[in-house]
């Protein structure tokens, strides 16, 4: 009795161990969507900044700080809403000449130099 | 509005007050108080940590009745602490004294509050100066005040329009 | 069933083993499908600690005295509802209960994680297994709790009887459950160090998630912790800053510091650096507690006495701190603040300070937990240090923290012109004189429970401004008083839950301070038939009976209690005599108003019924209890997921942009 339980109880754990591996359900998932890329980090930024002037309006709304502080907080607010949106499109227009380097180089064979700089390139801060 | 908060917290606070000084009108007399504060800074020899106040250990109880016996004496609160140091060694007082290796534990913590201050102040000053320095880390080295008033128009409404919804 | 225990605890052992190696090389190798064996391996370990425990708790029930453990934290006489309390009354099966509960909440706390930080969460699994590890190593090499002895003893020797109450049921595992659930957010910490892929700010909204959990735990548990002691263990009072004591307050000084300054990293990017030092403060912290109370070097009332293992978990605290250290300082550029400080007279200013001030006082309270050890070695006298000190010291520093309290929620983020300032803090100011004043007519000349009177005044003050200025503004949009004040807490969660839970805190404070400050304490002798006054209270000793149980014999008087001209009832303060033990308990008997208790507790018992009692009143003691589930609902308010904020979680704009994701994944 003790050695069937016992044999029950070290097989559902090996079971459990050897089932992603074998299955390879992970990695046969969509790739998730990654937490420290830049879009991640820039939608932080961005809720944060959003956070930022709903806060401000909340803090006037119910008369807690003055006009020139609550317009003062808006813009900054604003600023850097619009920093997160012009870092998204100078993204999204490097990545496409990215891709036109590659493509070119592909063309001119030089595909290794133009793999580094595409690395170097990816250094955002 | 200013008035409906006023009064009820100064009526709160005068009704918690009204309770302490019932509490503290002199139905227990000075001995007693005398023998409620000794007993509380004594400690009970074989039990660590706690004062023969809160032990109920023999050995305490006995010594609440030394204490009971020398206050009515009318030896003073020194004296009386005196006492069971010869009898124990200082160690047998909850609060160090202001003397020898006891002044390290009153000495330690003032220095750190100062050296707290001065932390708080030092990291202030050093983030202050960042901010003015250098402006916020951006990506691609962006600066907020950087924007310029084309994108101010371009990008503006369509914060307003989400922060809105 | 007791050998199969043995087996699971072995497995389990195993499987923590497995998960740590394979997670950190899930994380390393990015290897997607590692990282996923070795999460699902973790999920194995509960059932099989369950598994344990259930056998551990059988050997209780069917008096299984073969079990060492058993032997010496039960006995036949013990009632059966205590065999869950005996599980954990004992050193090796509080461990066995830690490891449980961890990896109960360790695994839902990693299924989160993952769905939210994939990329991090093999890292934190990683580290939450070590934890674990450890744990279970401990258990099976030095305190299994399933150890047998070769011939079974006819009985054991009970547990101690002062832990035979309904409030062991509760404060010990709350309180345990906090202290290891600091492991959580330190695990999802230091995984982000280690995954280290750039950004800094993932792990803050898990981060905060478990630490506010492991946060609310522990306040649970060291509330619970003071409400026990004040209503059984019959001196009193609620708090002795007793070494044990101390070490599950150090843990949640630091813990509050963190999930204040994490709200900073979230809005501003800012105390990057610092968030991490407070969470491995934290968790370092929690560590010492667990080392205090198994056998450390400090005596005390609390801890295990028949431990000597404090010294593996001092080891492993220092081995935690030092790797920890390394791994910050291996990361230190990534940890610079996004921001800086556009203004001093800010929020974020206010934070910093108070986080200071936090710490400051978790450190004071380390160091005269320590003083014994230090004047051991400087002076060969073992000097302890008491309730006096500790009182003296730390008194004003939370009086402090309780002016910031009021100030620093009001202040804007970034900068305050002196116009806001004066907006907000008017009117606290105006309460705090008139609340000065009206305490000075009405007798209190204490000079701290003046301050302190005044300081919970602002915070108070500003707490209300806020709600009913919020509920103005809402209802001047047309809402109705009712629904605008709730939908305000709602569309708000964290700033308003905050807000109550300061509210409980002043509340706690008020209380503290009455009660410390005006405690009225008589020893009487009294001879059955006697009537004696105090205060405003009559007394009348009736008789005391006894009673004979098979482990103990209770003594309880009997007492008629007047208030005034209000009779009262009877209140029945009893003391028990365990032979076997040599121990007296002694319980209370309480009558709590709103303004005062009444605590009635025998100390002595002679011969012919005449015995000495301790009678007390205690000023507001019914407040710092009001205030436990104030706290908690607070807590869980600014816990609960915004729906508002859920909708909105993925809201930037497309614009033109390619939506293609900019990930560097390797």
């Amino acid at each position: 009795m003790l050695v069937v339980s016992a044999i029950i109880i070290s097989v559902i754990p090996a079971i459990l161990i050897a089932y992603p591996v074998i299955k390879k359900i992970a990695s046969r998932a969509p790739l998730p969507e990654d937490e420290s890329s830049l879009r991640a980090d820039l939608e932080r930024r961005w809720e944060s900044a959003l956070e930022g002037i709903r806060h401000a309006e909340l803090e006037m709304s119910i008369g807690n700080v003055s006009e020139s502080d609550y317009l003062w907080l808006k813009q900054v607010h604003m600023a850097e809403a619009a920093n997160v949106l012009k870092t998204l499109e100078i993204s999204a227009e490097k990545e496409r000449s990215l891709i036109e380097e590659i493509s070119s180089a592909a063309n001119t064979r030089s595909l290794d130099s133009s793999f580094k700089n595409a690395h170097e390139k990816e250094d955002w801060d | 509005m200013r008035l409906s908060l006023i009064s009820p917290l100064s009526l709160l606070f005068l009704f918690l007050s009204t309770a302490c000084f019932a509490a503290n009108s002199d139905f227990v007399s000075k001995e007693e108080k005398k023998i409620n504060h000794l007993n509380g800074v004594l400690m009970c020899p074989v039990c660590p940590g706690e004062s023969i106040d809160q032990s109920q250990n023999e050995i305490a109880s006995n010594m609440r009745m030394i204490v009971k016996g020398l206050v009515e004496e009318g030896k003073s609160e020194d004296e009386i602490k005196a006492y069971f140091v010869g009898r124990y060694g200082p160690v047998i007082l909850l609060e160090p004294a202001t003397s020898g290796i006891s002044l390290y534990a009153w000495i330690i913590p003032p220095v750190a509050l100062g050296f707290a201050i001065i932390v708080v102040i030092v990291a202030l000053g050093v983030m202050r100066r960042k901010q003015k320095s250098t402006g916020p880390d951006q990506p691609y080295n962006l600066r907020a005040e950087a924007i310029s008033i084309e994108e101010k128009e371009k990008y503006f409404p369509v914060i307003d329009r989400i922060s809105n919804e | 069933m007791v050998e199969l225990g043995q087996i699971a605890l072995i497995l389990s052992f195993m499987m923590a083993g497995y998960s740590t190696i394979v997670g950190f090389a899930g994380g390393m190798l990015n290897g997607r499908d590692l990282a996923a064996s070795a999460r699902w391996g973790f999920y194995s370990i509960s059932p099989l600690l369950l598994l344990a425990t259930a056998a551990l708790i059988y050997a209780f029930v069917i008096n299984d005295f073969s079990v060492k453990y058993v032997a010496e934290n039960s006995n036949i006489a013990m009632p059966k509802a205590y065999a869950w309390v005996a599980f954990y009354s004992g050193n090796a099966g509080s461990l066995l209960y830690i490891s449980l509960a961890f990896s109960i909440m360790a695994g839902i706390a990693i299924r989160i994680v993952n769905s939210k930080l994939p990329y991090t969460s093999p890292y934190a699994l990683g580290v939450m297994s070590m934890v674990l590890l450890f744990f279970l190593a401990v258990i099976l090499f030095l305190a299994n709790p399933l150890d047998q002895h070769q011939v079974p003893l006819e009985d054991g020797q009970g547990m101690n009887p002062l832990l035979i109450h309904f409030g062991m049921f509760i404060h010990p595992p709350f309180q345990m459950l906090g202290l290891i659930s600091v492991a959580l957010p330190f695990s999802i910490a230091i995984g982000a160090l280690l995954a280290g892929r750039g950004g800094r700010d993932e792990w803050v909204d898990q981060g905060r998630l478990w630490g506010m959990v492991s946060w609310l735990l522990l306040t649970t548990g060291l509330l619970l912790g003071a409400w026990w002691a004040y209503t059984i263990l019959g001196w009193g009072g609620y708090w002795a800053w007793d070494p044990v004591e101390n070490s599950a307050l150090m843990p949640w000084l630091a813990m509050t510091a963190f999930v204040h300054s994490i709200m900073v990293q979230k809005r501003r990017g800012m105390f990057r650096m610092w968030n991490m030092v407070l969470i491995i403060v934290s968790f370092a912290m929690a560590q010492m507690g667990m080392f205090i109370n198994r056998g450390g070097p400090v005596p005390s009332v609390h801890s295990f006495a028949e431990s000597t293992m404090g010294w593996v978990f001092l080891a492993v605290m220092a081995a935690t701190l030092f790797i920890s250290v390394a791994i910050f300082i291996f990361r230190y550029d990534t940890l610079k603040s996004r921001s800086g400080l556009d203004s001093i007279i800010s929020r974020e200013s206010a934070f910093l300070a108070q986080n200071v001030l936090f710490l400051l006082i978790a450190l004071v309270t380390l160091w005269g937990t320590i003083f014994p050890i230090f004047s051991e070695a400087v002076d060969d006298t073992t000097m302890t240090i008491g309730q006096p000190f500790f009182n003296k010291v730390n008194g004003p520093l939370m009086l402090l923290l309780i002016l910031l309290m009021g100030i620093g929620p009001v202040l804007p983020w970034r900068k305050a012109g002196w116009v806001s300032i004066n907006k907000m803090l008017r009117l606290p100011f105006v309460v705090a004189s008139l609340v000065l004043i009206s305490s000075l007519i009405s007798g209190i000349t204490q000079y701290w429970v003046l301050i302190s009177f005044v300081v919970c005044s602002v915070s108070i003050t500003t707490v209300c401004q806020e709600l009913i200025r919020g509920t103005r503004s809402r209802h001047s949009h047309g809402e109705n008083w009712v629904l605008s004040f709730f939908s305000l807490i709602g569309a708000n969660r964290p700033r308003y839950g905050g807000y109550i839970v300061h509210l409980s805190i002043v509340m706690l404070a008020i209380g503290i301070t009455a009660s410390s400050f005006y405690d009225v304490q008589k020893d009487v002798v009294m001879k059955p038939g006697d009537s004696e006054v105090l205060g405003k209270y009559t007394f009348k000793y009736i008789d005391v009976s006894e009673k004979t149980y098979s482990d103990r014999m209770e003594e309880t008087a009997k007492f008629q209690v007047w208030s005034g001209d209000n009779y009262i009832g009877y209140m029945y303060p009893y003391r028990a005599v365990y032979p076997e033990f040599q121990i007296a308990a002694t319980r209370g008997a309480i009558h709590s108003t709103i303004l005062e208790d009444f605590y009635l507790v025998p100390s002595e018992f002679q011969e012919d019924g005449q015995a000495v009692f301790r009678v007390l009143i205690n000023p507001l003691v019914l407040w710092m209890w009001a205030a436990g589930p104030v706290l908690i609902l607070g807590t869980l308010i600014s816990l609960s997921p915004n729906n508002r904020g859920h909708r909105k979680r993925v809201s930037l704009p497309s614009m033109d942009v390619d939506q293609s994701p900019l990930g560097r994944a390797k």
